[in-house]
């Protein structure tokens, strides 16, 4: 399969979960917040992504999320254009997804308010290529009939084929820091 | 004459540099600018991406669409605000996000509501998703 297939298929999959799961275990969100950060000493540089589209089966511990690239904000135009077209090539790949599971889902008790550290493994597809990834420092809240989901990892850009030029290569970090932070409602 | 051609040529070299950091401070828009490229109806744009969503891409993504449809919801914080138009398919619908400077003239918008958004089209997930909306008079 191509990478555009794949994530359809993926995506694909999220809904028939969305479809079919018994009702009270799905949870999801079309207006999750992803937002990266790359730190230099030369600059600094922050976009945010308001749509992420996020499944969560808590029966399972089953997280989808999906993202569209040129949706990412930045402050400065040119910023936000050498993003898609330069480095991640949105036209070519205009999504990026995560596909993957709590791997402490026993410890988050569901019907009892309150935040528990989560982690979770899956699959970072993005640019074209995918590569496992863990998030350790995760969070879920349950807040009423709501989940609060905040999860921070790292992704490496030359991991994912993303080639940055030479005369801007001090100004972009080697590892650039993810956050997720996201409100579920149920189905 | 030697010293007049300096001087233009000094002349253009600050022109550009001018323009060069013009350029690379310039803002990023967060309301879409420009001229509409595409009307339709939420069934319209949906329907695009279901039947083929690499082709509706090749025609509307990173283009400015002007869509009207019903709300289903509308959530609001201090980030700005997102609307969701409902389509004739109960799964999926348009997913509009706009800024916070949007955020009054939003204020009054509530379920059930028929609205003109107009913003740039940046794929499907759930649902096509607009990005930098603003609401259009109705």
């Amino acid at each position: 399969m191509n990478g555009v297939t794949k994530t359809f298929a993926i995506i694909l999959s999220g809904l028939l979960a969305l479809a079919f799961a018994p009702q009270g275990d799905i949870y999801f969100t079309r207006d999750g917040h992803v937002s990266f950060y790359s730190k230099t000493d030369l600059e600094d540089i922050k976009a945010d992504n308001n749509q992420a589209a996020v499944i969560f089966n808590k029966a399972t511990g089953a997280v989808d999320v999906g993202i569209l690239i040129n949706a990412f904000q930045f402050k400065l135009a040119k910023m936000q254009e050498h993003f898609n077209e330069t480095y991640m090539e949105s036209t070519k790949y205009p999504k990026a997804t995560f596909k993957g599971t709590l791997s402490n889902l026993a410890e988050i008790k569901f019907a009892t308010p309150g935040v528990y550290p989560a982690k979770a493994s899956g699959t970072l597809t993005m640019h074209g290529v995918s590569k496992p990834v863990t998030i350790t420092e995760g969070t879920i809240e349950v807040k009423g009939n709501q989940l609060l989901m905040k999860g921070v990892f790292n992704v490496n850009p030359a991991d994912y084929n993303i080639a940055i030029p030479a005369a801007v290569k001090d100004k972009i970090a080697k590892s650039i820091r993810i956050q997720v932070d996201c409100t579920l409602n149920p189905k | 004459m030697k010293k007049r051609l300096l001087l233009w040529i000094s002349l253009l070299v600050l022109a550009l540099l001018g323009y060069g950091i013009y350029l690379y401070t310039l803002k990023a828009p967060v309301v879409a600018e420009g001229k509409t490229d595409f009307r339709m109806s939420t069934d319209e744009l949906v329907t695009l991406y279901e039947q083929n969503e690499d082709s509706a891409n090749r025609k509307l993504l990173n283009q400015i669409i002007e869509v009207r449809g019903a709300v289903t919801t509308v959530g609001q914080d201090s980030t700005g605000t997102s609307i969701q138009l409902s389509s004739s398919n109960p799964m999926s619908g348009v997913n509009c996000r706009f800024d916070a400077s949007i955020n009054e003239k939003l204020r009054r918008v509530k379920t059930g509501d028929t609205i003109n958004v107009k913003g740039k089209c940046t794929g499907f997930l759930i649902d096509v998703n607009l990005t930098n909306c603003d609401i259009l008079g109705n």
